[in-house]
């Protein structure tokens, strides 16, 4: 069972934490850890772009601001389009914690000074017999998103899905268990994952996207085909994006995503607002985030990572243009549905006043066919987007995932660079003192010169550990994806089957209409 | 060159008889065979060559071919219209005028985006715009045929003069394009005439017939009108659809040569697939194109033309009522009596001459609609059944390969 944990204490008894975890349980990961102990180290720099240093290290300053934002924004909702990834909730120390912090055995060690707290507990199983469950046959999770269900009015509506999981994994509190949330939630949880993960090498799916004018469509209330369209688009999108999340064996350990499945109650994931405190930090990290990117030029030992990156540099390219030329399939078959449907009409009218009575009926049955083609032809559209196209769009924004994976090794190993630099220095610093002979300073720089030691130490590590689980993590995408484009292609094509299946017999019925003109 | 025309040797009449039942595209009297043997495309000119063959003795020889452009048979169409004494019939509508300009304007961009294009897709392309020209050239040579053979089929418009000298006069007819004063002058004769028209139309009809058959031809006019321009719509849509078929298959085929997983060879198997159905949705595109939206145009114009000849009819009665209201004025002032007796007689003559012939073109038109419709209605559903179960096959053979290799 996940141990609960305490919200991590604000800070102060901070660095006695440290010593006592250095070599504490192995298997423990803080999700609220940051890579520095050093409250000097510029954070948000060296962190991974989309989830900046999580809480417990001491809020800072605009998170406490933060709060009272959020009460600016509280009526407006979180469909707001900027597309920063979420923030990290909320760091205030509330009863219920705000991010959950891993438990041990689901993630491998980089042993990251963790700040929260009290050791991990004791889990049963080891990590490595869960990861076997979870790609065994024990591994039976099924996840469903239906009932789009508008709650509240006005620009304060929103609409809650149902989350229904059946599953047989022992983890969890039930086998069968359905719990109802917002779109803002699965962002809440998308941003914990990605915060506790994302910046030690793990691919984390990427939540759908926001949409200010299809919410505001919905909220305001419009009953039109474009809005249930919508709607039915961000429920399957929803389905996709927890189907992959579970897929995934070290994600489905996490606590928060447990949660997320088992909870009634979740406490509203205010801060994926873009508008809010939080966006706006978000926004000026990820154009910082951008800049230094440019800057950073690494040394690749390593060809494998840049064979892969070019590898999905090309591949992004293509299923680009595949989305676009698949884009305009559904849209001209749309189109072809509607031009039939009017054709249709049309013939009927031109039945209705030909005069040879023979020649009318059959003029009608061709009407009633055209009709019956054009509903053929929406649902091949339907086909059409919501298995090829949202395919599409969903590895394009996975492979950005990718790629910020891969971004993530290189700040890594430039933060490791930067601590051999600053070990360097300290070196300097120490021999030069050596000569000043000055005793008591000396002591100091001692000191620290052992302090970057370790932390040079703790950088190799790092790095060597983020590129082993990037190799694995790429390795089991690439399977995944495979897999994926197989099984949705194939269903695609045995959709194009039905649509001709149904082709023939709508035509057979008319052709003897047709000969039995006189 | 032809002398007495007009009165052709009676042993016509019966197989004339027989004509009258054709449908739009079927010659089968030996007397008279028209078709279009050949066809070049220069520029912006199309050359039909127009291939005969005749056992009547008014030709010279009983084969014979000669050039012609578009402009000489807009002049024939033009001639029998003129013409009073075929004012009781339904002039076969001309053919449009060949229209190459969206075919070579694509043609011209695909040119100019050479450079931003793979080989592959240019190439591609390249074949589908030059496919599309040759349906466009195949169909103008079909609707000039189409033309033809009906004036060859009609009993009286075959003996015309102008007819034959368009068929044997072997050198250029040269009948050049109306200038712009001559168009000037059309367009105020059909301002005239639609204005006409509408008076005209307000006669009631004492004929029952004649009264069915304007009411009916006004509304089917307007509703083929409609029909045959949703249909177009419609067959342009299908065509671009399979145009992204293309371009998807393009894709897949990128994605298929550079991916280094073993989905490769699925995504090529799928691409091959994509290329493949294109080829037969294109046709299906094409098809509903030629049987219907080609057939509702041709009869748009077909009822246009029966509609001109009602208002002949009604404009022929309206001059009949007004001489003899003429001749009543005349008799009752005395005056010119004789004269005014001459000209009612002769409207009494051209209106019944009209009437009578227009009953019978009218029936023929309802028969040679119907079998039309019947062609093509029939021969549309047996294309589509065949490009249905062609697409079909296509499909589930490719999902058994892939369903195997997975």
């Amino acid at each position: 069972m996940a141990a609960e944990r305490e919200p991590p204490p604000m800070g102060e008894a901070r660095p006695a934490e440290l010593e006592e975890l250095e070599d504490g349980e192995d298997l423990f990961t803080s999700t609220v850890s940051t890579l520095e102990s050093s409250p000097s180290s510029p954070e948000p720099a060296s962190l991974p772009t989309e989830d900046l240093s999580t809480n417990s290290n001491g809020p800072k300053p605009a998170e406490m601001i933060d709060d009272d934002r959020e009460d600016l924004f509280a009526e407006a909702t979180e469909e707001v389009s900027l597309d920063s990834p979420e923030r990290d909730p909320i760091l205030s120390p509330e009863p219920t914690p705000a991010i959950t912090p891993v438990t041990p055995t689901t993630l491998v060690a980089p042993r990251m000074e963790s700040k929260s707290g009290t050791a991990p507990a004791g889990f049963d199983k080891s990590r490595e017999e869960i990861e076997e469950e979870a790609n065994g046959d024990l591994f039976d999770i099924e996840i469903n998103v239906s009932d789009p269900e508008k709650v509240g009015d006005g620009m304060n509506a929103y609409m809650a899905y149902r989350v229904t999981t059946k599953t047989s994994i022992s983890m969890f509190h039930q086998s069968e268990f359905s719990v109802k949330r917002r779109f803002s939630d699965f962002l809440g949880l998308h941003s914990k994952l990605a915060t506790k993960y994302m910046h030690i090498g793990y691919i984390v799916p990427p939540a759908p996207e926001k949409s200010i004018v299809g919410m505001t469509k919905v909220k305001v209330g419009k009953e039109d085909s474009s809005s249930t369209e919508f709607v039915e688009k961000r429920r399957a999108a929803l389905e996709r994006y927890l189907q992959r999340t579970v897929k995934h064996p070290t994600l489905l350990q996490d606590p928060d995503l447990r949660q997320f499945l088992e909870n009634s109650e979740l406490p509203r994931a205010v801060n994926t607002q873009a508008l809010s405190g939080a966006g706006i930090l978000r926004m000026v990290n990820k154009a910082a985030d951008a800049v230094n990117k440019m800057t950073i030029k690494m040394n690749e030992s390593d060809a494998w990572f840049e064979e892969k990156q070019q590898q999905f540099e090309n591949l992004d390219q293509q299923l680009r243009k595949l989305h676009a030329s698949v884009e305009a399939l559904v849209c001209h078959r749309k189109e072809l549905s509607a031009n039939t449907a009017a054709f249709a009409k049309s013939a009927a009218m031109l039945g209705n006043s030909e005069d040879h009575t023979a020649l009318s009926r059959a003029l009608s049955q061709l009407a009633e066919v055209e009709e019956k083609i054009d509903q053929l032809h929406q649902e091949q559209a339907f086909a059409d987007f919501y298995m090829f196209s949202e395919l599409l769009g969903d590895y394009i924004r996975l492979i950005a995932a990718v790629k910020g994976v891969f971004d993530h090794r290189m700040k890594c190993w430039q933060k490791w660079q930067d601590a051999q630099v600053t070990l360097q220095k300290k070196r300097e610093a120490e021999a030069k003192l050596q000569l000043a002979n000055k005793p008591d300073k000396l002591q100091q720089a001692k000191d620290e010169i052992k302090e970057w030691e370790t932390k040079v130490q703790q950088g190799e590590k790092d790095f060597e550990q983020i590129s082993k689980t990037i190799r694995k993590e790429v390795g089991r995408f690439e399977k995944e994806r495979v897999k994926d484009f197989k099984t949705v292609i194939i269903k695609y094509l045995e959709s194009l089957v039905q649509t001709q299946q149904q082709l023939i017999k709508y035509w057979e019925a008319f052709l003897p209409e047709a000969k039995a003109i006189a | 060159m032809m002398e007495g025309s007009d009165d052709g040797p009676d042993f016509l009449s019966e197989e004339d008889r027989g004509l009258r039942a054709i449908n739009v595209d079927l010659q089968t009297d030996a007397a008279l065979q028209v078709d279009i043997s050949d066809a070049l495309s220069e520029r912006d000119k199309v050359k039909f060559t127009v291939h005969t063959k005749s056992s009547l003795p008014n030709f010279k020889q009983s084969e014979f071919s000669v050039v012609r452009q578009h402009e000489e048979f807009i002049w024939l169409h033009d001639s029998f219209v003129e013409n009073e004494d075929y004012a009781g019939y339904i002039i076969p509508p001309a053919p449009p005028r060949p229209d190459f300009d969206a075919s070579r304007e694509k043609l011209q961009k695909l040119g100019e985006g050479e450079g931003s294009m793979t080989k592959e897709e240019f190439t591609k392309m390249k074949q589908e715009l030059e496919a599309e020209y040759l349906a466009i050239f195949k169909k103008t040579v079909a609707m000039h045929e189409v033309f033809l053979c009906r004036v060859a089929a009609h009993p009286i418009l075959r003996k015309d003069l102008n007819f034959h000298v368009f068929l044997e006069y072997n050198q250029d007819l040269s009948v050049r394009g109306k200038n712009k004063k001559e168009k000037l002058e059309d367009f105020f004769k059909n301002m005239v005439k639609s204005a006409d028209g509408v008076i005209v139309s307000g006669v009631k009809d004492v004929d029952d017939f004649f009264e069915h058959e304007r009411t009916f031809l006004v509304e089917y006019h307007n509703r083929v009108k409609d029909a045959s321009a949703k249909s177009d719509k419609m067959t342009r849509s299908h065509k671009n659809v399979a145009d992204d078929y293309n371009r998807i298959g393009s894709s897949l085929y990128a994605l298929g040569t550079q991916d280094s997983t073993d989905i490769c060879k699925f995504f090529l198997k799928v691409s091959e697939l994509f290329d493949k159905t294109r080829k037969i949705e294109a046709r299906v595109s094409a098809d509903e194109d030629l049987k219907l939206s080609d057939l509702l145009k041709y009869y748009l114009r077909e009822s246009q033309a029966a509609k001109d000849l009602l208002y002949r009819r009604s404009r022929s009665l309206v001059d009949y009522e007004n001489a003899n209201k003429a001749l009543d004025k005349a008799r009752a002032k005395n005056k010119d009596v004789l004269q005014a007796e001459t000209t009612q007689q002769i409207c009494c003559q051209k209106f019944e001459k009209i009437s009578e012939s227009a009953k019978q073109e009218l029936i023929d038109f309802k028969t040679r609609r119907v079998a039309a419709f019947r062609k093509n209605l029939v021969e549309l559903a047996e294309l589509e059944l065949k490009h249905a179960k062609g697409n079909l096959q296509l499909l589930q053979s490719c999902l058994a390969v892939l369903n195997g290799d997975t």
